[in-house]
C-alpha cells in the first residue's frame, strides 16, 4: 500500500514550506498526498469501517495542520504522523468498546460484526479469514502486527511510534504471528 | 542487522505460513476517495482556521446595512422618548405601594395591641385564680362597707359600693405577694 504520488518531497522541505505563510497550504496538500494512503490503510486495518476511517483520518490531518508548525525536526515526520494516527484509532476503539459494553450483550463481538458487514465479505476466503484472525488480537498487539506485517515498518521506527522498546515489540509481533496462525488453523 | 531483511524473510525465519499469504487488503474503498479527500480536508482546515468571531458571523446572518442604520435608529428612539416625556404625564401604578405599606403597618400594630391585651388578661385571670378564697373574702370585707354575708354564702353576686378596677386588684395582689 504505497502512496500513489509520483513526486515525493523530502520531509524537511515540506516542513520548511509549511512554516512559510505563502507556501503553507501547498506544503500541507503535498504532505497529504504523500501520507494519506498509508495512514488511511493503517487506520482502516484497526477500525475496519471506511466511514470511521475517514473520520479518524480527517481528525489526524486536522491535528497535523494545527501542530505541524511546532513539530520538532529531530523527530521523524513519518513516525510522528503514524503516532497520531495510532493514538486516534486506539482512542476511537476505546470509545466504541465503552459504548458496546453498555448496549451489547456479552456474546456479541462488534469488531467481528463490522468485518462481516464489509462489502464482498466471504468467510471462506483466506484474505477474510486472515482479517478475522487479526481482529481477534488485542488492540495494541494488532497495531504491532499490522505495522510490521503490512507497513513493513522497521522495529526502530515502531519503537518511536509506540514508545516501546524494540525487544518488547519483537516479542509482541512474534507472539501475534503465532496467535494468528493458531486462529487460522482452528477456524 | 541486514539492510534487506524484509517481512517475508522474517516470517520465513519464524517458519510461519503467513509468509505465503497475500497481503492485499480485501476491504472495499469508494472510487476516487483519495482524490476527493484533499478537497474535503481543505474545507475542514479552512473552517478550523477561522477565528471564533468569524464563525459566529457566518452562523447568524445580519440584515444588510443593519449596523449602518443602527446608530440612527437608536438616536431616533432616544429623541422620541424625550418628546413623549415633555408632552404627557405618566401615571404609574406605583402609588399603590405606599398605601399598601401603610395598611400593612397598621395591621401589624393592631395585631400587636390585640396580642398584648390578650396576654395581660390571661395573666390577670391566672393570677386571680391562684388566690385562695379566704384571701379574697378578707379583701372584699376590707373594701366593702355594705356586705351581706348571707348573700355571699348563697352565691349571690356581691355588689360593691366602690367598684374595683383591674389595676387595683392587681396592685393588691402584688402587695400581698400573690403574684
Amino acid at each position: 500500500m504505497k502512496p500513489s504520488t509520483a513526486v515525493s518531497v523530502p520531509d524537511h522541505v515540506l516542513l520548511a514550506s509549511f512554516r512559510q505563510e505563502q507556501t503553507k497550504e501547498q506544503a500541507f496538500t503535498q504532505l497529504m498526498k504523500q501520507y494519506q494512503e498509508r495512514l488511511y490503510w493503517h487506520i482502516r486495518r484497526l477500525v475496519v469501517e471506511h466511514e470511521d476511517t475517514n473520520d479518524i483520518l480527517q481528525n489526524v490531518f486536522l491535528k497535523v495542520w494545527k501542530s505541524l508548525a511546532d513539530f520538532r525536526e529531530q523527530a521523524n515526520l513519518y513516525t510522528w504522523l503514524y503516532r497520531i494516527a495510532t493514538n486516534e484509532s486506539l482512542t476511537w476503539i476505546e470509545q466504541q468498546k465503552k459504548r458496546a459494553s453498555v448496549s451489547l450483550s456479552d456474546d456479541e463481538n462488534p469488531v467481528a460484526a463490522r468485518l462481516e458487514a464489509q462489502k464482498g465479505f466471504d468467510a471462506n476466503k483466506l484474505e477474510w479469514k486472515l482479517q478475522k484472525a487479526i481482529q481477534s488480537l488485542p488492540e495494541k498487539q494488532r497495531v504491532v502486527f499490522t505495522l510490521r506485517y503490512y507497513d513493513e515498518m522497521p522495529y526502530e521506527q515502531m519503537a518511536s511510534v509506540l514508545e516501546t522498546s524494540e525487544g518488547a515489540l519483537k516479542a509482541s509481533y512474534h507472539h501475534a504471528v503465532k496467535k494468528v496462525e493458531h486462529y487460522l488453523l482452528n477456524l | 542487522m541486514k539492510q534487506d531483511y524484509t517481512i517475508s524473510d522474517e516470517l520465513r525465519a519464524l517458519g510461519s505460513p503467513l509468509e505465503a499469504f497475500s497481503r492485499k487488503m480485501p476491504f472495499d474503498i469508494p472510487a476516487d476517495y483519495f482524490a476527493g479527500f484533499e478537497a474535503a480536508m481543505h474545507t475542514r482546515v479552512t473552517e478550523a482556521s477561522l477565528p471564533q468571531a468569524k464563525n459566529q458571523e457566518a452562523a447568524f446572518a445580519v440584515p444588510e446595512g443593519y449596523f449602518d442604520q443602527l446608530p440612527r435608529e437608536v438616536l431616533a428612539k432616544i429623541d422620541g422618548r424625550k418628546e413623549n416625556k415633555s408632552k404627557t404625564i405618566v401615571i404609574t401604578k406605583n402609588w399603590w405601594l405606599p398605601v399598601r405599606a401603610a395598611a400593612a403597618i397598621f395591621l401589624l400594630l393592631l395585631g400587636g395591641w390585640v396580642y398584648r391585651s390578650a396576654l395581660v388578661n390571661r395573666s390577670f385571670d391566672s393570677r386571680l385564680a391562684s388566690v385562695p378564697d379566704a384571701s379574697l373574702s378578707a379583701y372584699v370585707i376590707q373594701t366593702s362597707s355594705d356586705l351581706n354575708t348571707e348573700k355571699i354564702l348563697a352565691g349571690d353576686p356581691v355588689k360593691l359600693q366602690v367598684p374595683l378596677t383591674e389595676e387595683e386588684i392587681t396592685q393588691y395582689l402584688d402587695d400581698t405577694g400573690w403574684q
